[in-house]
């Protein structure tokens, strides 16, 4: 059980969480505020993700400068799904939004000149003919960021302390701009009309333009959340960006609760607990499957946690019943 | 007649309206006069709930015009139409239970910087908006009276508070033709009285014309200018409402239908 | 000529494996208004039983296939009576239904990799013998299969048209309250839609099987949004839509391949052809093309 506790793991999977943390805030933007069950969000994650990787290794941008565009191409993937299929009832929405995320992951696993294919950022096109990789700028903030945090830190002033903390940092500015966004009125026309589409409507508000910029800022914050990943683990292949993600996402959202913005990173420290966590049972039913089996098991558990929560407790830690059955 | 302000605030020009083969609205033409009160009545199924559903564009004609105010609005949305000035309120009064009383009014609020998200960076702006749309709010909660429930859900309100709720939503609206549909349904006679007031309170103070759906006839003679009779998608009768009453055919169409009925 | 021959022969083949899966989706759709995300994996499970019984442990194909169809007829009924029925007792909105169908989804892949491990599995059939018809290969395991699914097909047709229950089954479908009150048994259709749900899709999952060759964990999720695309171009809730979609569709897969299809869709990208047609006829037509209307603003 040492392993248990060694504070470098934990230190991981706090900077995971702190990505988890920004992707599921699209969400909630989008479903808490404004109603929209987006299943698809992975999508913009991969597009954020692989635009940034693409124009760093093969056309030579500047990292942080093809992370702008990254961000920038997941609002307009956004905008896209928004333009073409908004207008749509919430489950047939649902149902073409994880068609959405898999025609582009689809679409990534077989464009190999351009993308690098099933091999991922790896076999991207490079002018230098080798797999470069993209995160090379970055690699250099974080040796700066250590040397500042060695004196104070000591041997755990890693690579992942430091995402750790870029992470949590950039996802707290978020939470504090979004939950400014969800008191303004603009959020406050969304919240009416998921309860009424006629009357906001009938006062003049053109309620298909407010989902659609709900759907745009949430696009945005999985674009950089994908920007996030990409950097973390500095490969990216498509089956990162599988349809599993933007569910365990979506149980961050249920586990905090999708109606308040503070719900999110206590969801999202939850599941990365829980996530994490099943890794060190040393208990049956654990020890009697080997390791390649406990790993299925341990996604089995979140899949019986995310049915007992709708069972029990839909609305999370921070919700309230009502708002998980009122219209949508 | 000055050309800038039409003397008809609203003019319906063979409007036209059909589900599935059925006839909603067959080619009905009616004339609003600015400042006026006009009501709609007619047997059920006559039309004239589709017919507010055309003017307030939550569907679109098939055929015909729609002139409000100078402008063209057959082919406008329901938001576009609203912006206008042409507002609405529902049957059964729809209040937004997760707001609360005073929040369902403000949100009402007309050209609020606050709904423009390249805004958000100028929260004084906003700020300066909110402030006055409350003050607005409260003065027209005060004249429902419904004061005292200002910051509770929406939800808790009996059926006649939220047709009166639905009044001051659509008076923050700034409508200038307000479209009541059955306001005084299923709403008792001491409440008809208060709402009636009002009313009549509101439009004293505004540029306001009124245009009804309603089955009580009573309320309609005393209060009307104009009456339109719509049955079976048509409008058969229009006129001041003694005329009306005294009309066989509207007679004929009143007891047609509850003959079908009966 | 034999280019076209073989992408109608596959067309069919697959065609006619998304037809009877989609009934299944878009039937537990029309009577219990959810859309059963772990219908892919129902088919895998029926599979990987079935492929268990008949190659591991020797027991004949046709038992195998029945003890699979049954064990996914359970599987149905426990879906519905351990957690669906408690849903919709809890008024649980469309967002809880679809995150326990995906719930359900995932751990039945797990499961499937526990008990069965991860390496691809393949019936113990000939997969050699080929027929030539107009230059096409026909595999004779392909043929037979299309021959089965033809069959189901046209019983499934029968039993929705002419029995008691099918008729029930569409009729509460069309309009819940009113079939309620006329007096049909609700109960009982709910179970009868799981058993033929149970049938459809355990029956699509081992014909997928045999014509994929081998299969994996991921067979049955993989297919779902072909399925779905074949259900929503058939109109969701109608059954004879759910074949003519399936067809359709799988007839569109194959033959875009077709060079005369801007050069032919190369066949690595046939799924991408149902994801857009899913798309597309989302944007275009939501209510199908039998259907009425699925706008919201």
């Amino acid at each position: 059980m040492n392993s248990f506790l060694a504070p470098s793991f934990w230190i991981f999977v706090m900077a995971v969480a702190g990505i988890y943390v920004i992707f599921a805030l699209g969400l909630q933007i989008q479903y808490g505020v404004g109603g929209i069950m987006n299943f698809g969000q992975v999508g913009m994650m991969a597009l954020s993700s692989y635009t940034m990787a693409i124009l760093v290794i093969t056309y030579g941008w500047n990292l942080y400068l093809a992370a702008f565009v990254g961000v920038i191409v997941a609002a307009l993937g956004g905008a896209f799904l928004g333009l073409t299929t908004l207008r749509l009832r919430g489950d047939y929405f649902a149902i073409v939004s994880i068609a959405f995320s898999e025609i582009l992951r689809y679409v990534i696993n077989n464009s190999d000149g351009f993308t690098g294919g099933a091999q991922g950022s790896l076999a991207i096109p490079s002018p230098k003919g080798y797999s470069a990789g993209y995160t090379s700028t970055f690699e250099k903030l974080i040796h700066s960021m250590i040397d500042q945090l060695q004196p104070i830190f000591g041997s755990w002033a890693t690579r992942n302390l430091c995402m750790m903390i870029i992470t949590w940092g950039t996802a707290i500015i978020l939470m504090l701009l979004v939950s400014r966004l969800e008191r303004t009125s603009w959020a406050r026309v969304l919240r009416a009309s998921r309860e009424d589409d006629n009357v906001p409507a009938a006062l003049g508000k053109n309620v298909f333009k407010y989902r659609l910029q709900s759907l745009i800022l949430g696009s945005v914050l999985g674009g950089i959340a994908g920007i996030f990943w990409a950097v973390q683990y500095s490969i990216i292949t498509p089956d990162d960006f599988q349809t599993s993600i933007t569910f365990f996402a979506w149980m961050v959202i249920i586990l905090g609760g999708a109606t308040a913005v503070r719900g999110v990173p206590v969801g999202a420290v939850l599941f990365s607990l829980l996530y994490a966590g099943t890794r060190f049972f040393n208990f049956p039913p654990f020890t009697w499957l080997s390791s390649v089996d406990r790993a299925y098991l341990r996604v089995i558990i979140i899949g019986v946690i995310l049915i007992l929560l709708m069972l029990k407790r839909p609305q999370g830690f921070f919700g309230k019943r009502e708002e998980m059955n009122l219209g949508q | 007649m000055d050309n800038n302000i039409p003397d008809n605030i609203l003019t319906v020009t063979s409007i036209s309206k059909a589900f599935n083969g059925v006839h909603a609205v067959s080619d009905a033409s009616i004339s609003i006069k600015r400042g006026s009160i006009s009501s709609i009545i007619g047997p059920n199924g006559a039309g004239k709930t589709t017919l507010f559903n055309l003017l307030s564009g939550a569907t679109q004609a098939d055929s015909g015009t729609m002139n409000f105010n100078g402008i063209a609005i057959e082919r406008k949305l329901s938001h576009q139409i609203a912006r206008l000035g042409l507002i609405r309120t529902f049957q059964g009064a729809k209040v937004i239970k997760r707001l609360s009383v005073l929040e369902n009014i403000v949100l009402a609020g007309q050209s609020n910087p606050g709904d423009d998200l390249s805004n958000f960076f100028f929260p004084k702006k906003r700020q300066r908006y909110e402030n006055q749309a409350r003050i607005d709010a409260e003065a027209l909660l005060e004249t429902i009276g419904l004061t005292a429930l200002a910051h509770d859900y929406a939800g808790i309100l009996s059926g006649g508070q939220r047709k009166l709720l639905d009044l001051a939503r659509a008076m923050m609206a700034k409508p200038t033709l307000l479209l009541l549909d059955e306001p005084f349904a299923g709403v008792n006679p001491a409440l008809v009285e208060k709402l009636l007031e009002i009313l009549m309170r509101l439009k004293a103070d505004r540029d306001l014309t009124l245009l009804l759906v309603e089955h009580d006839l009573e309320t309609v003679m005393n209060i009307s200018d104009h009456v339109f009779v719509m049955a079976q998608g048509a409008v058969i009768a229009s006129g001041e409402p003694a005329s009306i009453f005294d009309n066989e055919v509207v007679v004929d169409a009143y007891l047609g239908a509850r003959r079908h009925t009966a | 000529m034999s280019q076209f021959v073989q992408f109608f022969f596959n067309g069919l083949v697959t065609g006619s494996i998304l037809a009877i899966a989609a009934v299944g989706i878009s039937l537990v759709y029309g009577v219990l208004k959810i859309v059963n995300f772990a219908g892919g994996d129902f088919m895998t499970f029926a599979a990987f039983i079935s492929v268990f019984l008949s190659v591991t442990e020797h027991v004949p194909i046709i038992i195998s296939g029945v003890i699979a169809i049954s064990a996914t007829i359970l599987l149905g009924l426990g879906f519905e009576w351990l957690l669906l029925k408690r849903l919709r007792k809890s008024n649980a909105g469309t967002l809880a239904l679809f995150l326990t169908a995906f719930g359900v989804s995932l751990i039945l892949r797990q499961l499937i990799l526990i008990v069965f491990g991860s390496q691809a599995r393949q019936y113990d059939i000939n997969q050699v013998k080929t027929y030539e018809v107009f230059g096409a290969l026909i595999p004779r395991a392909q043929l037979i299969v299309l021959i089965c699914a033809s069959l189901t097909i046209v019983a499934l047709g029968l039993v929705m048209a002419k029995t008691n229950i099918g008729k029930d089954m569409r009729a509460y479908s069309d309009n819940p309250s009113l079939a309620s009150i006329s007096g049909i048994n609700v109960a009982r259709i709910v179970i009868a839609v799981w058993v033929i749900n149970g049938i459809v899709s355990a029956l699509a999952g081992i014909f997928q099987g045999v014509v994929q060759g081998s299969f994996t964990s991921n067979m049955g999720w993989s297919l779902l949004l072909p399925i779905f695309a074949a259900v929503v171009l058939g109109t969701i809730g109608d059954v004879y839509g759910a074949l003519l979609g399936g067809m359709t569709l799988g007839l569109a897969m194959e033959l875009s391949q077709l060079p005369i299809f801007f050069g032919g869709v190369p066949s690595s990208y046939k799924p991408v052809v149902a994801f857009a047609a899913l798309a597309v006829v989302l944007v275009v037509r939501p209510e199908g093309l039998l259907g009425v209307k699925a706008r919201k603003i």
